[in-house]
């Protein structure tokens, strides 16, 4: 298009004049030559379609984007990699899934691919980073822009060990409508989706979805039947979803589990098997140690869960008066198995 | 001839002893007055001199100059028309000069020579008493709080011709001696039976936080819902705190006096609660004006000043009560002159953890976490490091509040399960109270602060709560064991030294209510529970 001269692209139908005047401002050697200098000036690559870095899974779709801004590393065609989107103004029991099924994944050689934004998105790049795993985020701005402002340290983190991409240019605002439209490349970009926690009507339907026209699988996490916030993921799951409740159920994903093993050929190494043992005697200890927890403690452990609970609440359920159940709850956030999530309302976090 | 009369300028809460001096000489009739007077004051000329000729009294044409001496102090107020009455009424040889000698006059005039009553009353005869004056004439419907200074004869009157029938010894006027025995009679205990904590159903860990923060004169907060209880708790708080002594219910008597709040109780028995709308000014809470008002805080004072919807609040506004928190008293600079008004007073606030006001519960509330962190920082970390204690109050579901009624109702020998819990509440040996009810509560306080007093008698300090890092090291003292779970905490939750010392006192003042001499490590971890959070804490 560039080649063609003024009169030629004024002769094409649907061509205004200001947009003549626009390609022939864009075809100047000089503003390609400025518009590349500033992305690399910010480390900013872009791949198109047919450039060899340009990801596999993404070629398939039909209405794949036609190149990609990328910070940071795209996400590697040989390994597997899982989409983890969920609601923004999500729950504490959102928030833990997510992060937990993310460090999981990345512990196994998954990829994590979300879309950056606050809540599960932001939990469970959080996941994936704890365990120093491969996690990228797809923006729905430009590149260079954090949105929101508050995932400013998983951004950042993300640009050395991760990825941030986005199909819109550098300097792209954060408009509400590019959003729904960056999901399908986030399903796009993992071999299934996975569906943390939604109301009945949130973006991350979209991207599941989406999904589904793209043939990825799509996995939900099973809520409360009554949970406002596990609407949509309940529903999903009536629909045919895939139930996950632990991080191993991602096998029954056949992309997910074929890449598995292929890699542990490559590698040679037991991704998988090494991290469920040692998941399962964790969790077999840690079993064992609560057992051994002081009646009182436990007691006051057991009442609690991933929905917090107040201390009146706490106290109804154990029966002991404010004191003992303040000390115990102490005790127990001092041991790092109890978070005080907001004033005076607990979760178990272990 | 000339005369002299005295009286009382009041200038905020303070008096001062003014001489109304009056001249009335020969030349063209006017009426002049002087001595820095305020529009009120200028006013009097007419409603004097109309009073005295409607009172029956003729006054030839004279030339009349008044002054009101020390010059320098501003005049304001309408006492002041009985006294320049009386002056004009003395120069013209009506009233005996000699009678008026160590007899101080306030009042304000009506045209028809009817005395009204003024405000601040109270501080104007104390004021005389101290400096040695021994009559005070005041309206007769001040009567009662005039009253309330022993010491100095109080006498009241309600019109201009019965005064000057007084002087001259033909009229036998009130004296307040016969109100006396009334006045002390009126209002006591009013407050407490409409307000009691009984009337609260659940709540126990708010109530229970409630109890600690008035045993040591802690602030307090409280975070939660909508219709959670909040306004209910906060408005029983002044019916657990002890009895005001009896200076403290003449200051807070003048204070009202002064500030013209005083209806017609007399004197004020019960503390002061106090609970401004969020929309009130800089002025309307600190005291402003030209001659400052006391703003709310000093209404509040040896009470309770109640911010309800605490982020509502303008952020300076929260920010200006920083100083008088600290020194429990105002500083108010107005037209070159400080103005100090007491403000010793308990601060409960009350606020939504965010906009909706449901966070955390995410079936209700659709904040995200930007937002709630948003509206939690508007409360500045300053203002939010004086609150020693913060506790989240969740609304009682329906269940609680039938569940409790029921209990209370079909608590019959047929229940079993209902006596066996009856017993544990009653049966235990009753340090920790468990009923709530506003007498209960008031014993385990009243406990609690003379332990305080004991221990602080000769610090200069009272409470807990004022203790002094110094006095903390001193008086807070903690066995190896407390020390390291204190230590634990110090880290996991980045306690700064100012919280720490918070979490301290606190247990300090848990520990005096079990009339425990060392802190234990239930007492610290229910003093950490009480603990302010970091608001960008919240959604992480």
């Amino acid at each position: 298009m560039f080649e063609a001269d003024a009169y030629m692209l004024s002769e094409a139908v649907s061509i205004s004049r200001r947009d003549v005047s626009n390609i022939t401002a864009a075809a100047k050697d000089s503003k390609i030559y400025e518009n590349f200098v500033k992305l690399k000036e910010n480390n900013i690559n872009w791949v198109h379609m047919e450039h060899p870095d340009y990801p596999q899974r993404l070629i398939n779709v039909f209405d794949a984007p036609l190149g990609l801004y990328c910070i940071g590393r795209l996400p590697c065609d040989e390994r597997p990699s899982v989409a983890v989107v969920g609601a923004r103004g999500c729950t504490f029991y959102g928030r833990k899934m997510a992060f937990e099924l993310a460090r999981s994944f990345a512990e196994m050689g998954i990829q994590v691919v979300s879309g950056l934004a606050s809540g599960i998105d932001a939990a469970a790049h959080r996941g994936s980073l704890e365990a120093k795993g491969y996690t990228c985020g797809v923006l729905g701005c430009g590149t260079d822009i954090c949105y929101p402002a508050d995932n400013a340290d998983i951004y950042n983190k993300m640009l050395v060990s991760g990825g941030v991409i986005s199909e819109y240019a550098p300097g792209t605002p954060p408009d509400a409508w590019r959003f729904p439209e960056r999901n399908r490349i986030i399903s796009a970009l993992s071999d299934v989706v996975i569906v943390v926690e939604a109301a009945a009507r949130s973006g991350a339907l979209i991207t599941a979805d989406q999904a589904l026209e793209q043939n990825r699988d799509v996995m939900a996490v099973p809520g409360r039947a009554d949970d406002r916030m596990s609407e949509g993921c309940n529903k999903l799951i009536k629909d045919g979803a895939m139930i996950i409740t632990a991080p191993e159920d991602i096998m029954q994903c056949s992309p997910v589990s074929r890449l598995l093993l292929k890699n542990k050929e490559i590698h040679n190494k037991n991704f998988f098997t090494e991290n469920i043992n040692s998941e399962n005697t964790a969790s077999c200890s840690e079993l064992q140690d609560r057992n051994l927890l002081a009646s009182k403690k436990n007691m006051v452990y057991s009442v609690l869960g991933l929905h917090p609970k107040n201390t009146d609440e706490i106290i109804s359920e154990t029966g002991f008066d404010i004191s003992t159940v303040t000390e115990e709850l102490l005790m127990l956030q001092l041991e790092g198995d109890v978070e005080e999530v907001s004033k005076n309302c607990y979760i178990r976090i272990k | 001839m000339y005369s002299e009369v005295f009286s009382v300028a009041l200038a905020g809460l303070e008096a001062c002893i003014v001489r109304v001096e009056t001249d009335s000489g020969d030349g063209i009739p006017c009426f002049e007055m002087s001595g820095y007077l305020a529009a009120q004051v200028r006013e009097a000329k007419e409603r004097v001199r109309v009073a005295i000729k409607n009172s029956g009294i003729v006054l030839r044409p004279q030339k009349l100059m008044i002054n009101i001496s020390p010059a320098d102090i501003r005049k304001a107020g309408t006492g002041f028309d009985l006294p320049i009455a009386a002056g004009i009424l003395a120069a013209n040889g009506h009233i005996d000069m000699k009678s008026l000698e160590s007899t101080v006059v306030l009042g304000e005039l009506s045209l028809d020579g009817k005395i009204n009553g003024i405000h601040g009353i109270l501080a104007c005869v104390a004021e005389a008493r101290d400096r040695g004056f021994l009559r005070c004439i005041i309206p007769e419907c001040n009567l009662n709080e005039g009253a309330l200074v022993e010491g100095i004869e109080v006498i009241g009157t309600s019109n201009v011709s019965q005064l000057i029938g007084f002087f001259k010894g033909e009229v036998e006027l009130k004296k307040a001696r016969e109100y006396r025995g009334a006045v002390s009679k009126v209002e006591h205990g009013k407050l407490r039976a409409d307000y009691d904590f009984a009337d609260i159903c659940g709540q126990e860990a708010a109530k229970r936080a409630t109890l600690t923060a008035v045993s040591g004169n802690h602030n307090i907060m409280y975070i939660g819902p909508p219709g959670g209880g909040k306004t209910m708790i906060a408005k029983r708080i002044p019916g657990i705190m002890p009895a005001m002594s009896g200076e403290e219910q003449f200051e807070v008597t003048r204070i009202y006096s002064a500030a013209g709040k005083l209806k017609e109780c007399g004197l004020i028995t019960q503390r002061p609660f106090r609970c401004p709308h969020h929309s009130i000014s800089e002025a309307g809470l600190l005291g402003g004006g030209a001659v400052p008002a006391p703003g709310e805080i000093t209404l509040a004072d040896k009470g309770v000043l109640f911010m309800d919807e605490f982020t509502e609040y303008s952020g300076t506004l929260l920010d200006a009560l920083r100083m008088p928190l600290e020194e429990r008293i105002i500083r108010i600079v107005r037209n070159g002159r400080e103005y100090i008004y007491p403000a010793d007073f308990m601060l409960v606030a009350a606020m939504n953890p965010c906009r909706c006001g449901y966070y955390p519960d995410r079936d209700r509330c659709g904040c995200s976490d930007a937002q709630v962190r948003r509206y939690l920082g508007r409360i500045s970390r300053p203002v939010r490091d004086r609150f020693d204690i913060c506790v989240h109050v969740e609304s009682v579901g329906v269940k609680a509040v039938a569940g409790l009624k029921s209990e209370t109702e079909e608590r019959g020998l047929s229940d079993l399960k209902n006596m066996a819990e009856f017993g544990k509440v009653f049966g235990e040996p009753d340090n920790n109270c468990r009923e709530y009810t506003s007498e209960n509560m008031r014993i385990v306080v009243n406990r609690a602060r003379d332990i305080q007093r004991q221990r602080f008698s000769g610090e200069g300090i009272e409470f807990n709560s004022q203790m002094s890092p110094q006095q903390i090291k001193k008086y807070c003292v903690m066995g190896k064991s407390e020390r390291r779970i204190m230590e634990l905490a110090f880290d996991k939750f980045n306690f700064t030294v100012r919280g720490y010392h918070k979490v301290l006192k606190t247990a300090r003042t848990i520990a005096d209510m079990e009339e425990s001499e060392h802190i234990s490590i239930r007492h610290l971890s229910e003093a950490v529970s009480y603990r302010s959070m970091e608001w960008g804490d919240y959604g992480r």
